[in-house]
């Protein structure tokens, strides 16, 4: 895509890629279980077919893909299992399942995804696929949601844990594997365009004399995985279960690009906020020392740091004095990217609500006090709000003079309305933030283009009742959700004794707002894991 | 492709349009069924999950089931809550019943089995409706009343639908009693006052209960697409009821448009899709003079329906969101009809595809469609 997304195909893709984002079903009044997340990655794998083995509901509903429900997983076959099935087993049904998809789709890899009926009944699908697998010309691999205990996205993470234990890395051919050595893979979730958003750092670290031994998921293929293990060091947004299991087996370190495992034990809200110059520069430093180039990395970022900032006091040309009001929380645009940008946040808008069913008040604490932490690490000293009605925040926004929200757009209206102007974050977050010396440029261009923006606007949106807390949804939708919350909280017990460090840690959504990233963390197991 | 007994019993519960449903599953098909219900109406989603999670499938799901209903009963002013307990509490033999009778509520609850393994969509909406037909009362019988029974709340274009077939039945003197699914719970116990009920493709045992506890007598009928299946279905509603009534149409739209139906006359067309697939086919054949290549219902053998599809001469599809695959490997224009519609939107109710209007409405995408499909550049 272009860099702005000006391009028609671009922008048409940007405008449905952000529906997912205004839907609520990804975790505030439902969730769309493990199956949906092992999708993903079968779809991401060009040459891969899922197969759903259980009853044809399964496979019915899980054709709309949670992450663009307007384009739906095309090819989902399902073993269809019946009442007989669900009385005698469903073994036979795999097996032939199995068979079937190999003959109609002659994939490189099946991906069998049990289901809630399979997994109950005790399906020996790992059986049933050891059996098969030598009879068909694929590989065939098994995801049940129980690998990766509480690991979220489960269903993601369990599908890409199982491809490395029963096919990269499962002890019968990997021994010969010749190392890439000096080289990295970068493995990002599938929905993030991982070819685009990774090129920045592909070329930085071809300056340092680090090699890119794959980069997932950019057209990749069951080829593609298999030379995973070749690489010295895999490198994730979030903890990936996989990695550290190919860590074990293969010797393949892992970095984690949020580092939150160790934001757990050091407390730095640095560790979460890995973009922008310096962020992106701890970053690039941190693999530098992984992998032995720490000598030549410094002259490289140093070199590439300051020809950035060189283009960057350009680019902050008009935004000097500018006043931000974000949104706080563990995703978002992160503060340090406004610092870099030059803005001010005159107001931090940290929301909660859909937290409290799931963390405790002491986690949920800290998650604010991070948040303040950062902005005064940032040197920003914003007005905090915490649950602000709008009629608050609108009052909070006017007294300190802010130009513009950071406000998704769910609730954008509520503030043009107000004669404010915003910024959708989005679509930024998606195509835009990463690890890199460019991004804070993209960024003032992208908030310049938003001061341009009419400053009223009374659009039918704004003739909407809206909760008064829930600012994104309907007083309806609001109930909803907070009948799921509670639910959902009564029923798991995630809202027990769960700290910062135990859900961030595993990957889990602490969502504020709008976060992309939380979005995936919310496409949990099949029975909620 | 069936969506399978929980679904189907879902879309029928979900039309009672005061009700709330509450889905006792866990989260994966609770989501589900409100991800197919965000295209139709947003303002109406009235579902609640009883979340069943890993603790649930060992112990049992009983206590989450009860806290569930407690909770729903206080959070929703609602007149009938309705437990539809899936797949995971059949295998594992949760007691809904006595859970059920365990609670006392403000709202009236009524519970359902409907494992997805256990039969087909229609098996659910089907037992979904028997299961409320309880409610129903014996009531003083309207002339010249129905009930038109068949449709879900998440049918694609069903306001517009039922909208332009109340009209048609009201010019025939015909008034239409009650619509099943998609009525309060106070018109659905009302339903025993019509004095005919009309059944669209689905909706036959709760006719034939009717039938059997009320005396009430039952029609048949194709889903009316076109101007020869509308004048049918109201020429036959009104013959029953004896009203004689001779529809009238007006042809005038289609002499607008006339050079395009002449283009596109004998062009292949295939159709899939639940029971209104056939009524379609019949008015792409029948009315605009399409070759019909490929007719399949959903619980045909799907596979099949995509080769025969392919080995045919088909240039525009017919069908639900789900052939949007097909439609873009054969590089063809995708007319969407049927549940599931997940991709299209149908909010305006004055632009439906049954009735009289409906045929101008259905025949103007159709050539729409055609005109736009790819530019220049195909």
């Amino acid at each position: 895509m272009t860099e702005n997304g000006s391009g028609s195909k671009s922008s048409l893709l940007m405008s449905f890629v952000k529906m997912y984002g205004t839907l609520p079903l990804h975790g505030i009044t439902a969730i769309p279980g493990k199956i949906s997340g092992a999708l993903m990655l079968a779809d991401a794998i060009e040459d891969a077919v899922p197969l759903i083995h259980g009853p044809v509901g399964c496979a019915f509903q899980r054709k709309v893909n949670p992450f663009k429900p307007h384009s739906p997983f095309y090819t989902t076959p399902c073993t269809n299992m019946n009442d007989t099935d669900v009385v005698y087993g469903g073994e036979e049904k795999l097996e032939q399942g199995i068979r079937e998809t190999y003959e109609r789709y002659h994939p490189n890899l099946i991906l069998v995804i049990t289901t809630c009926p399979s997994d109950l009944i005790g399906d020996d699908a790992e059986a049933v696929t050891r059996e098969v697998s030598s009879e068909v010309g694929c590989d065939v691999v098994y995801s049940t949601g129980d690998f990766v205990g509480r690991s979220k996205p489960v269903g993601y993470q369990d599908a890409f844990y199982a491809i490395t234990d029963q096919m990269l890395c499962n002890g019968t051919d990997n021994g010969d594997l010749k190392r890439n050595e000096g080289s990295v893979n970068i493995v990002t979730f599938p929905i993030h365009g991982a070819g685009i958003k990774v090129a920045e750092m592909a070329s930085v670290f071809n300056d340092m004399e680090i090699g890119v031994n794959k980069v997932c998921f950019d057209h990749t293929r069951v080829e593609d995985l298999y030379e995973l293990p070749k690489a010295d060091l895999n490198i994730t947004d979030y903890p990936m279960q996989w990695a550290k299991l190919m860590d074990e087996r293969s010797d393949v370190g892992c970095y984690e690009i949020l580092g939150w495992g160790r934001y757990n034990e050091e407390k730095d809200p640095e560790l979460l906020s890995p973009y922008g110059i310096s962020g992106s520069s701890r970053v690039f430093m941190e693999i530098a020392e992984m992998m032995g180039k720490d000598g030549v990395a410094e002259e490289v970022i140093g070199r590439r740091r300051s020809d950035a900032e060189e283009r960057l006091s350009k680019a902050r040309k008009g935004l000097d004095g500018v006043k931000i009001a974000a949104i706080g929380g563990l995703h978002g645009v992160g503060l340090n990217l406004f610092k870099d940008a030059g803005v001010d946040v005159s107001v931090l808008i940290c929301r909660t609500q859909i937290m409290e069913g799931r963390l405790t008040d002491g986690a949920i604490n800290e998650i604010v006090d991070m948040n303040m932490n950062l902005a005064e690490i940032c040197g920003f000293d914003p007005e905090t709000l915490v649950n602000p009605t709008i009629e608050e925040e609108i009052k909070a926004i006017r007294r300190s003079e802010t130009d513009l929200v950071i406000a998704p757009s769910t609730s954008a209206h509520l503030y043009n309305r107000e004669g404010v102007r915003t910024f959708d974050p989005t679509g930024f977050m998606i195509h835009h933030q990463r690890v890199g010396f460019e991004c804070p440029i993209e960024l003032c261009r992208m908030l310049k283009a938003a001061l341009k923006t009419p400053q009223r606007r009374t659009p039918l949106l704004s003739m909407l009742q809206h909760d008064s807390q829930m600012h994104g949804l309907t007083p309806h939708w609001a109930k909803l959700s907070r009948a799921f919350s509670l639910l959902r909280a009564d029923t798991i017990g995630d809202g027990l004794g769960v700290e910062v460090g135990d859900e961030v840690g595993a990957g889990v959504d602490v969502e504020l707002d709008v976060e992309v990233d939380a979005d995936i963390g919310r496409v949990e197991g099949g029975f909620d894991r | 492709m069936d969506g399978g007994k929980f679904f189907g019993a879902f879309r029928a519960s979900s039309g009672i349009t005061d009700a709330v449903v509450l889905n006792h599953v866990p989260v994966g098909c609770n989501w589900g069924a409100g991800i197919f219900k965000t295209t139709s109406n947003q303002f109406d989603m009235r579902h609640a999950c009883t979340v069943m999670h890993e603790r649930e499938i060992v112990f049992g799901g009983e206590d989450a089931l009860r806290e569930a209903l407690i909770r729903a009963d206080e959070l929703y002013d609602t007149p009938l809550l309705l437990v539809i307990a899936g797949d995971a509490p059949s295998i594992i033999g949760d007691d809904v019943e006595a859970v059920v009778d365990s609670v006392t509520l403000d709202s009236e609850v009524m519970w359902m089995e409907a494992a997805g393994f256990k039969g087909s969509a229609m098996d659910g909406y089907e037992e979904a409706l028997l299961c409320i037909a309880g409610l129903m009362k014996e009531s003083e019988t309207i002339q010249d009343s129905v009930n038109l029974i068949g449709f879900s709340p998440d049918d694609f274009k069903v306001d517009a639908d039922v909208k332009e077939i109340r009209r048609l039945l009201s010019d025939a003197g015909v008034e239409v009693n009650t619509v099943i699914s998609k009525c309060s719970l106070e018109e659905f116990r009302r339903a025993p006052a019509a004095e005919l009920n009309v059944v669209l493709g689905q909706g036959t045992k709760l006719c034939e209960q009717m039938k059997k506890e009320f005396g009430l007598p039952y029609l048949k009928m194709d889903y009316p697409y076109g101007l020869d299946g509308t004048s049918h279905f109201v020429g036959a509603i009104s013959d029953e009821l004896g009203i004689g009534h001779e529809p009238e149409f007006d042809i005038e739209p289609f002499k607008r448009i006339y050079l395009y139906l002449h283009e596109l006359y004998g062009t292949p067309v295939s159709v899939i899709g639940d029971f209104h697939a056939e009524a379609m086919a019949n008015f792409l054949d029948g009315e605009l003079g399409f070759n019909v290549e490929v007719l399949s219902g959903n619980e045909d053998d799907y596979f099949e329906f995509e080769e025969d599809v392919r080995n045919s001469n088909t240039t525009i599809l017919f069908g639900s969101s789900f052939e949007q695959g097909i439609a873009e490997t054969l590089d063809i224009p995708l007319i969407r009809f049927c549940y599931p519609v997940f991709d299209n939107v149908s909010v305006y109710d004055c632009a439906p595809y049954a009735g009289y209007r409906g045929a101008v409405c259905l025949t103007e995408a159709i050539i729409n469609t055609v005109m736009s499909y790819g530019g220049m550049n195909k």
